[in-house]
């Protein structure tokens, strides 16, 4: 549930984004740094939250929502990629960012991922990857690395882990960036820069779940993770972007940054129904303009 | 002399998928009703793109015809599989056109019917002097179908002008040049069907639409913001009808990736705001069940579609059924309100589409609207819609700022009739979030900490029993049915149905009548929330008074029949089913009942 904002036409501060809610995760998740990014990404951007949507999947991560303020929709598990594109489509005009974790996003929701990342929309969608299932306890995950013993794969996990930034690079995501919960001051600004991005933003949070995983700890990514603007990488290269994407796979070091960001039409502004008008939510719901487009051809 | 003159029009074509049938069906049907007749259209055909047999039916009158037609005057039949499909429908003194040169029909294909006049004409030839196009024998046949049923050319000529404008002048002179020589071929060749149907030129024809396009605009003229979908037969016409036609209009129509996206998208409009639908058939439903669910648990207005089409699983995809009645009723887990309602007819389309976008924004939950194959693929002349007769309410939707009287803000309050009023982004301080959990007045979760406890259990009750009052409070608004026809005293049965059937039991009704059947009718359209006592009380009364009850369905179970016993305890034993795939015919209507009745 969100704080009433008393001071409307005022600058938003931290005191605007925060919820009654206290978060529920435990203590020491890697969600609680990705909550207090967003949080002054938003201030930083200076979005108002009553026109910011926050919506989510299901699981920990999922419950995202709850904690910050503004408007926000905690729908079904792996649900936020048809969320993300019909809020956009329906009002243009409000920052929406979906927020989730891998098993919501890269397990039961990719195919929504993938195909709100190849639209193009201007929403940004943060998975809080923990390599696990956080609320049902500890199950593998589509990104749980080779070997992960879980309490679904007793004996160690055989299959192949996803990689979350090439499944975004090929599903057309024009920003797509790696951020560790770990590290808040260097998240922040990722969160600042994707909302910022006009276009779909995907960030990959590496966002341990302590109570889980003990395999993809802080230390783990503490260990294997460098900043991609401590590198030349030219971030508007998909090809390099690609090969930075497998750096984990091949090399065991886990790039954080901006991995890949272009600018190219959103899907709103080449929706058709927006050639005449810029929202259909201030349209309201009217009868028809013209007749004659509905039925001229029906004599 | 006066038998032999029929008092409608019956025709049907038939021939391959490709070979621009229900082109034809449609350029006849408007000749039509450009005529000043009421027409009823409805096409016959299967999942394939090329071959297969298709046919269209056109049944035109004076008297609103509102029912498929159980003969047939003139059949064209361009392929010889006509002679084994269609043939057996043909009335007597009817006539079948064919080209057994243009579309190589072997002579022992060729089966004639008692008294049916079989005439080979050269279309193919006739249309060969005027273009390469084999389509063209089309045109040809339907001049010949003009001359026969001694429509006007004039009223033909006027529509290839209208069909092909946009294609310029050539093709409109040579489809016209075809269509004479059809037309003079027939009159020279052969004598009119006799009919004593009235035309009138004067008249402003009336609109010719099908029952999805007809739904597709009732939900435009409510005001329709979002429309997500999937193609799925028999839905597909409305999300085209809205891509094509809503868009202008300022819908935003999103074709998804699944129906799991279709429907979360469009609880995500109905969340920010829109009025938001979609149209699905039963397989596509099947996956949008979980979110009809959130829609219902956050109380988001949306509206779901299903035109059904013969099951089970991918069944009969090109065949009508109304199988899905439980499949709607058991949608998504748990208790939670939601409307369902259906269909009755093309002309209802046009007023339910606004009145689902109504019920499911006042009442704040999904509305689930029943059609199927049949009543949304076949076309109809309707009355002039009557644009304002349903305004387009809102309910409590509050689209202005909060001010500090106003707060704090209780998304779900308990309130007398279950309905909170209602914020979407974008209206300041009025911030909440909805949630498929369990949840309290803001909306906040009741479901992972504080679940179980003291004050966490009553919150859950208070919630499941604002939710669920919406229904009785709904159920208020919504019309009781009535007997139509016969009252249970001068009665001798009771014919009850529900949703797409409407139409065609009328018509079955009036034949009985004819024959000194004391016929009545009771209709089901809305089905949740269900009209327990006042159904219950008219089914005791025929009951009662000894009279026979007869229901009607097209599915193999009678779904609404196990409804109304769960609902109102009576056990409708006599029943006539089909499940053969094929639209219900008012003749079988009539020979069933005549049977229950002995
Ligand atoms: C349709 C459906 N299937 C399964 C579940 C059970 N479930 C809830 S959360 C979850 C996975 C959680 O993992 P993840 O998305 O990675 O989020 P985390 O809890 O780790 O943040 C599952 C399988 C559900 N709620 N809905
Ligand atoms: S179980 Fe894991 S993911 Fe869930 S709140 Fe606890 S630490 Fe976070």
């Amino acid at each position: 549930m969100a704080a009433v904002s008393q001071k409307v036409d005022l600058k938003f501060s931290n005191s605007d984004w925060k919820s009654e809610v206290k978060p529920t995760w435990c203590p020491g998740c890697g969600d609680y740094g990705v909550l207090s990014a967003t949080k002054k990404a938003l201030v930083k951007l200076q979005r108002d939250p009553k026109d910011t949507v926050v919506a989510s999947g299901i699981g920990c991560s999922s419950n995202f929502p709850h904690f910050l303020g503004g408007y926000g929709i905690h729908t079904l598990h792996g649900r936020i990629g048809p969320y993300l594109t019909s809020i956009k489509l329906t009002n243009p005009k409000l920052t929406v960012i979906g927020a989730g974790g891998d098993g919501d996003g890269l397990g039961i929701g990719i195919g929504g991922l993938i195909h709100a990342a190849r639209r193009n929309l201007d929403v940004t969608y943060v998975i809080m990857d923990n390599q696990i299932y956080g609320l049902t306890t500890g199950q593998t995950s589509p990104t749980s690395r080779i070997g992960h013993k879980t309490k679904s794969t007793p004996e160690g996990n055989i299959e192949n882990p996803l990689n979350p930034i090439a499944v975004a690079l090929s599903a057309g995501a024009t920003f797509v960036a790696r951020a560790f919960s770990g590290d808040g001051k260097h998240f922040a600004q990722i969160m600042e820069a994707a909302i910022a991005h006009k276009g779909f933003s995907f960030v990959d949070a590496l966002s341990p779940c302590v109570t889980f995983n003990k395999f993809n700890t802080y230390d783990y990514f503490r260990e294997r993770v460098y900043n991609l603007d401590e590198t030349d990488h030219d971030k508007t290269d998909i090809l390099m972007a690609y090969q930075r994407a497998y750096d984990w796979d091949h090399n065991d070091k886990v790039p954080v940054g901006i991995y890949y960001q272009v600018s190219k039409p959103t899907y709103e502004d080449r929706e058709p129904a927006y050639k005449t008008e810029e929202s259909i939510i201030e349209r309201g719901a009217i009868r028809p303009r013209n007749y004659d487009d509905l039925i001229g051809h029906l004599y | 002399m006066s038998e032999e003159y029929v008092n409608e029009i019956s025709f049907r074509i038939s021939g391959r998928n490709g070979d621009g049938i229900f082109s034809a069906g449609d350029v006849f049907s408007k000749i039509c009703s450009r005529s000043g007749l009421n027409v009823h259209g409805y096409r016959s055909y299967q999942s394939v793109i090329r071959g297969g047999h298709v046919n269209y039916s056109v049944r035109a009158a004076n008297w609103e015809v509102r029912a498929p037609a159980d003969h047939i005057d003139i059949l064209i039949s361009i392929r010889e599989d006509g002679f084994l499909v269609d043939a057996p429908m043909m009335s007597k003194n009817g006539i079948i056109l064919y080209d057994s040169k243009g579309f190589r029909i072997k002579q022992d294909k060729i089966v004639v019917p008692e008294g049916v006049k079989v005439v080979d004409m050269p279309a193919a030839e006739i249309a060969a002097k005027y273009s390469d196009l084999k389509i063209i024998a089309n045109t040809v046949l339907i001049g010949a179908v003009v001359a026969l049923f001694d429509l006007d050319f004039g009223v033909y000529e006027k529509m290839i002008r209208d069909q092909f404008s946009h294609k310029g002048d050539e093709t409109i002179n040579v489809n016209i040049s075809a269509a004479k020589e059809g037309y003079e071929w027939a009159k020279s060749h052969m004598e009119p069907i006799k009919h004593n149907v009235k035309l009138d030129l004067t008249k402003k024809p009336k609109m010719f639409i099908g029952g999805n396009e007809a739904l597709a605009l009732g939900l435009v003229n409510g005001g329709l913001q979002f429309f997500g979908w999937y193609p799925m037969t028999p839905a597909s016409p409305v999300g085209q009808y809205l891509a094509a036609h809503g868009v202008k209009a300022g819908v935003v129509v999103k074709q998804m990736e699944d129906e799991i996206n279709v429907a979360n998208s469009v609880v995500g409009a109905g969340f920010a705001g829109a009025r938001a639908a979609t149209a699905t058939s039963g397989g596509g439903f099947a996956l949008m069940t979980e979110a009809i669910g959130f829609a219902g648990m956050a109380e988001i207005p949306t509206v779901f579609i299903e035109v059904a089409r013969g099951g089970p699983s991918t069944g009969l995809p090109t065949k009508t059924e109304q199988g899905d009645l439980r499949q709607a009723l058991g949608a998504s887990q748990g208790d939670y309100p939601r409307a369902i309602i259906a269909q009755t007819s093309v002309e209802d389309g046009v007023y339910l589409g606004t009145e689902a976008l109504n019920i499911a924004e006042k009442y704040q939950m999904p509305v689930i609207v029943l059609s199927d194959l049949y009543l949304g693929e076949h076309f109809e002349t309707i009355p002039e819609p009557e644009w304002d007769r349903i305004p387009i309410e809102r309910g409590k939707l509050i689209l202005e700022d909060l001010t500090e009287d106003q707060l704090p803000y209780k998304r779900f309050l308990l309130t007398e009739d279950g309905i909170s009023p209602r914020t979407i982004p974008g209206v300041a301080n009025g911030q909440y979030d909805a949630g498929s959990d369990e949840h309290d007045e803001y909306g906040k979760l009741i479901s992972d900490v504080r679940a179980g406890y003291p004050d966490s259990i009553v919150i859950r009750k208070q919630q499941m029993n604002k939710r669920m009052k919406k229904m009785e409070v709904l159920l208020k608004e919504l019309p009781a049915p009535v007997v139509e026809g016969h009252s249970a005293d001068d009665s001798d049965v009771l014919i009850v149905g529900w949703g797409s059937t409407y139409d065609t039991i009328a018509e079955a009704r009036s034949h009985m009548e004819k024959e000194g059947i004391k016929t009545s009718q009771l209709h089901i359209k809305y089905i949740e929330p269900f009209h327990s006592d006042e159904i219950g009380k008219i089914l005791r009364e025929f009951e009662e008074k000894g009279k026979t009850i007869v229901m009607v369905e097209v599915n193999y179970t009678a779904q609404m029949a196990k409804h109304i016993r769960g609902e109102t305890g009576f056990n409708i034993e006599k029943k006539v089913l089909k499940y053969d795939g094929e639209a219900l015919l008012a003749s079988e209507i009539v020979a069933g009942v005549k049977e229950h009745l002995g």
